[in-house]
């Protein structure tokens, strides 16, 4: 019977690996993202990304991840991207924060119910790090768009801002 | 007074035609009642409803009274320490790891002390001689331990009564005699009141009172074991042929005297000075082609262990049926298995029509031509129903589904084709096993145990058809205890001895050497002629002798 | 004493179940590796050497898979060595890993040496005045999955010697042979029940029990069991401080004094094993 077991096991394992892929990079490499640079003609979109809601607020994190929220908040400044055409806020974010050296994690577009990616953690800080509640939410131009972060394509212009929120929105002033 | 008084007892499954009808028996204290009849008659429904705690499902009428109350009216403590059960399939009544836990399981649930646990349990291992076995785990006990085992832990609750359903059905010859003369002298020695339904008397007769043969569901004949002999030979009943050798040979040739025993029967014989004239003992004809070689095959589990299977070796012809006896664990079994290929040997080679047959490379092959019955036949099918079984299986052999006509017709098993193979009793669930081997037209049939669980007719049925594929040409090796079986159906018989298989002689020849491992009729008749294997054998010979006998008396 | 199987079934559970919260609720590596170590040793004592070879494969094989599917899904930690899929793979990560897969396998080798302590007479010991059907229904599922398995193997031996896998396609055969096991086990469950049945008729629904063997509570008992629960209950209040934790940045593995008792406890098995040869030994000596 154990061996059935780890024969499931391991099947399941492989369909695994099939669907999400085996693109390995050393950190060298992976690094080595290249940011457009700005040309006059380029289409531009700024990015921003905090966790203002953290500040003040850090008894509510487990103590090792404390050191990882910023003392204003700010991981990323308000920063000017070129945008690349089809570009999601997802394409951006993951260029971003892959140059300026910010973890990542995602949960890929096609493990997801939404068919979307989820962001699941930037810069160790995950979602219900500080409770049930808490988690990564993003406005464009001031809203909140009501899809997943790889389904919303970008216009000329548009500003994203990615908050830490403790309660569903509601510090954030983005309710669900 | 009447221990147990069963009145006027009908039950029947809801809207279906009753099981048994209108049984009245009276059973009275230190009877030893035997209760017999063809399968399926309704012996088991009869026995169930003495137990009350399993209530069978269906529609009940009349009354079952122990010391004249009825049964419903006990408490289920008072029903389990006054009726003790034991049933067919040694391995389904037990419950634990542990032979002690499993004799003190009855004791613990009727709250009896710890102490007096231990004296009561003391007791019964003394009187079961259970010393050597008493630490072993249950798992390890072969067959007969675990229905004595059965057996002593009804005995431990100090009941007075003991039901016990087919309890040797399972078991060998060896197994079987020690648990009947276990429960003669349960009989004896302790007084208690047994009831049991077999299909083997032959060893009854002697120690029983009274008997009861209950057929299609009624009372044929109840009473004391006089009165049954009287019955059965006036009415020329068919279950004459239970009857003991000796018995039979009393009605059949008139006698006066009744011997029970087979010494009794061998007084008599003396004092009719049945003498012994030359016969000429049949030998085996073995002309036909050779179908299946076994050459020198060696064989053993692991490589540290002994040998199974030394140096084995043996020919099987065409239109043959060879018997193979031999000890539990001999290897019997293993044997079949590694002509049948499920096994394989380091040494030696198998050939069939010639033809050397190669190590079975993928554990989804098999031997061409070759069927085999497991000891188990329940593990032969998978589907819901014997009919979508035996379709299923010829989708999987690629042969067409005429042959499930067929087979059916030939094994006369129309009545159970929709039915599921769990539901079938012992005796349908062999022939519908043959029947499954029968669709691919083998032409070797290798079986084990076939004639487990069958009565004495389905035996003769059985025998029959393994005759009827002989003579077409079937060669057909059949691992078996029983001996009466073989002598009459076998053209060959051979003994399993010391991980080797002795020569092959005809049954005559064969029993003739042995003293103690031969039929009964055989030990019957060995004073006078010791090569009679059959019945119909050593009548007709004293019926010859007796006809000299009148000869030279009238001369 | 003479073996750790011995204790009084109620120390034995509480003994058991102390492991595998300590084991989860705190995920220390020490401590997991040194329970997966000792307990192993233990287990391997009553068996012979292919079981043990087979048992450490599987786990060996288990573990990896464990591991692999780790890396496959976690991405958290600061110290990365290489990207999958656009996400770090990172010390923290295989750290994480290896550590999680020794939990798993540490549970799994706790699991069997629970087996052998609680043959089903000690099942039927602790349940049996409490609850008839809890008792009832515990027994059979031990029994359940061995009897499946001894099914499947007759009914597999019976249908190949008939010729029924003998369809060329891998496929098909994969489904028959699916179709037997789930059979199988089935059967073995209906079966199971049939026990309960047999057990009924033997009067265990019918009143207050008795028990043949009585297991003693002995001295030893009481100062494992007060123990047990005096540690437990300091565990927990410490929870904060000693808990571990594995990202973004490893937890210093250290050892808290409590943890000495935590060892002890997990090395119990294997003193009283060692004290009772060492015993015997002396016992022998004086014949």
């Amino acid at each position: 019977m154990r061996k059935d077991l780890l024969i499931i096991a391991s099947i399941i394992l492989l369909i695994t690996i099939f669907f999400t892929g085996t693109k390995f990079q050393s950190v060298e490499e992976f690094e080595l993202t290249h940011i457009d640079d700005i040309k006059a003609d380029s289409e531009i979109v700024t990015l921003a990304i905090d966790s203002k809601s953290l500040v003040g607020n850090e008894h509510l994190l487990k103590p090792e991840l404390r050191e990882f929220v910023p003392k204003d908040g700010i991981i990323l400044k308000r920063k000017e991207y070129v945008l690349r055409n089809g570009d999601t806020v997802f394409d951006v974010l993951q260029r971003a924060t892959r140059f300026h050296k910010i973890q990542l994690e995602f949960q890929g577009a096609n493990d997801n119910v939404f068919k979307s990616a989820y962001i699941q953690g930037i810069n160790y800080l995950y979602e219900f790090s500080a409770g049930a509640n808490s988690g990564w939410m993003y406005e464009v131009n001031g809203e909140f768009p009501d899809v997943g972060v790889s389904r919303y394509t970008l216009k000329n212009g548009d500003h994203i801002e990615f908050h830490f929120t403790k309660n569903l929105g509601k510090d954030i002033g983005g309710e669900f | 007074m009447a221990l147990l008084q069963i009145e006027n007892l009908t039950f029947s499954h809801y809207d279906s035609k009753p099981i048994i009808q209108n049984l009245n028996l009276t059973i009275s204290e230190g009877d030893f009642h035997v209760i017999f009849g063809p399968s399926g008659s309704g012996k088991s429904t009869l026995l169930n409803n003495l137990i009350r705690a399993e209530k069978a499902v269906g529609h009940l009428q009349g009354e079952v009274r122990l010391r004249n109350k009825p049964i419903a009216q006990y408490s289920i403590r008072q029903q389990v320490s006054e009726i003790g059960f034991v049933r067919q399939n040694p391995h389904k009544q037990i419950i634990f790891e542990d032979v002690l836990q499993e004799l003190a399981f009855g004791l613990e649930n009727i709250g009896v002390s710890q102490d007096e646990m231990k004296i009561r349990i003391g007791e019964i291992v003394q009187f079961f001689g259970m010393q050597n076995w008493l630490h072993e785990k249950t798992d390890h006990l072969s067959g007969g331990q675990k229905q004595l085992l059965n057996l002593a832990s009804t005995l431990v609750m100090n009941p007075t009564i003991i039901v016990l359903d087919e309890p040797t059905a399972q078991l060998d010859p060896i197994a079987a005699k020690e648990f009947i003369q276990l429960l003669q002298r349960i009989n004896e020695e302790l007084g208690k009141t047994i009831i049991i339904v077999e299909h083997r008397l032959e060893s009854l007769f002697p120690i029983a009172t009274h008997m009861t043969l209950i057929e299609v569901g009624m009372q044929v004949c109840s009473g004391t074991v006089e009165e049954i002999i009287h019955f059965l030979q006036k009415n020329d009943h068919h279950f004459r042929k239970c009857l003991p050798p000796s018995l039979q040979l009393a009605t059949d040739l008139g006698w006066d005297e009744f011997p029970l025993t087979i010494k009794d029967g061998i007084k008599v014989l003396r004092s009719k000075n049945i003498g012994k004239l030359a016969y000429e003992s049949k030998t085996m004809n073995r002309t036909s082609p050779v179908r299946l070689e076994v050459k020198n095959i060696h064989f053993r589990y692991s490589k540290n262990a002994i040998d199974l299977l030394e140096d084995v070796s043996f020919e099987l012809h065409k239109g043959e049926i060879i018997s193979i006896f031999g000890n539990n664990g001999s290897g019997k079994s293993t044997l079949l298995k590694a002509i049948s290929g499920q096994r394989n040997f380091y040494k030696g080679s198998i050939l069939i029509d010639g033809v050397k047959q190669k190590k079975l490379s993928a554990r989804h092959l098999n031997r061409e031509g070759i069927a085999s019955l497991p000891q188990d036949p329940s593990t032969l099918f998978i589907e819901d129903t014997i009919e979508k079984d035996f379709l299923k299986y010829c989708d999987a052999c690629a042969i067409s589904k005429d042959n499930v006509e067929r087979v059916i017709s030939l094994l006369q098993i129309e009545a159970i084709r929709k039915q599921h193979p769990d539901d079938l009793s012992g005796g349908e669930l062999q022939k519908a096993a043959l029947a499954k081997l029968l669709l691919n037209n083998p032409q070797i049939l290798l079986l084990d145990e076939p004639t487990k669980g069958l009565d004495l007719f389905a035996k003769e049925q059985y025998r029959q058809l393994l005759i009827q594929l002989k003579n077409n040409g079937m060669s057909i090796l059949i691992v078996t205890h029983d001996l009466e079986f073989a002598a009459r159906t076998s053209d060959g018989c051979t003994l399993f001895f010391d991980h080797k298989l002795v020569a092959i002689k005809s049954p005559q020849q064969f029993f003739k050497q042995n003293n103690f491992y031969t039929p009964t009729v055989n030990q019957l008749a060995k004073p006078f002629f010791d090569d009679v294997v059959i019945y119909e054998d050593l009548l007709s010979r004293i019926q010859d002798e007796m006809g000299v006998q009148l000869n030279d008396n009238s001369k | 004493m003479l073996t750790f199987h011995q204790f009084h079934p109620l120390t034995l559970t509480l003994y058991y179940l102390f492991l595998l919260v300590i084991l989860w609720l705190f995920k220390a590596p020490i401590v997991i590796f040194l329970l997966f170590i000792s307990l192993f040793l233990f287990w391997s004592i009553s068996q012979n050497r292919k079981s043990i070879l087979n048992e450490l494969v599987f786990v060996a094989s288990l573990s990896g898979l464990i591991m692999l599917f780790t890396i496959y899904f976690y991405h958290n930690g600061a110290t990365p060595i290489f990207y999958l899929n656009d996400q770090a793979v990172t010390t923290e990560v295989i750290f994480y890993s290896i550590v999680m897969a020794v939990a798993v396998a540490a549970t799994w080798i706790t699991w069997q040496a629970l087996i052998i302590s609680f043959p089903m007479k000690k099942i039927i010991y602790l349940t049996s005045n409490r609850s008839i059907t809890l008792a009832i229904a515990l027994s059979n599922f031990v029994r359940w999955i061995p009897n499946g398995k001894i099914q499947f193997q007759k009914v597999m031996e019976a249908q190949q010697s008939i010729g029924y896998f003998s369809s060329q396609s891998k496929f098909e055969r994969m489904y028959k042979t699916v179709k037997i096991w789930m059979n199988s086990y089935y059967n073995a469950f209906e079966n199971t029940f049939q026990k309960s049945a047999v057990m009924h008729e033997r009067g265990f629904k019918s009143g207050k029990r008795t028990h043949f063997q009585h297991y003693r509570f002995r001295k030893t008992d009481c100062i494992i069991v007060v123990s047990i629960l005096i540690t437990f209950f300091i565990m927990v209040i410490n929870y904060a401080q000693l808990r571990y934790y594995f990202f973004p940045l490893r937890k210093e593995m250290t050892v808290e004094p409590i943890y000495w008792l935590v060892f002890v406890f997990i090395s119990l098995p294997i003193i009283i094993q060692i004290k009772g040869w060492v015993q015997w030994h002396y016992y022998k000596s004086k014949i």
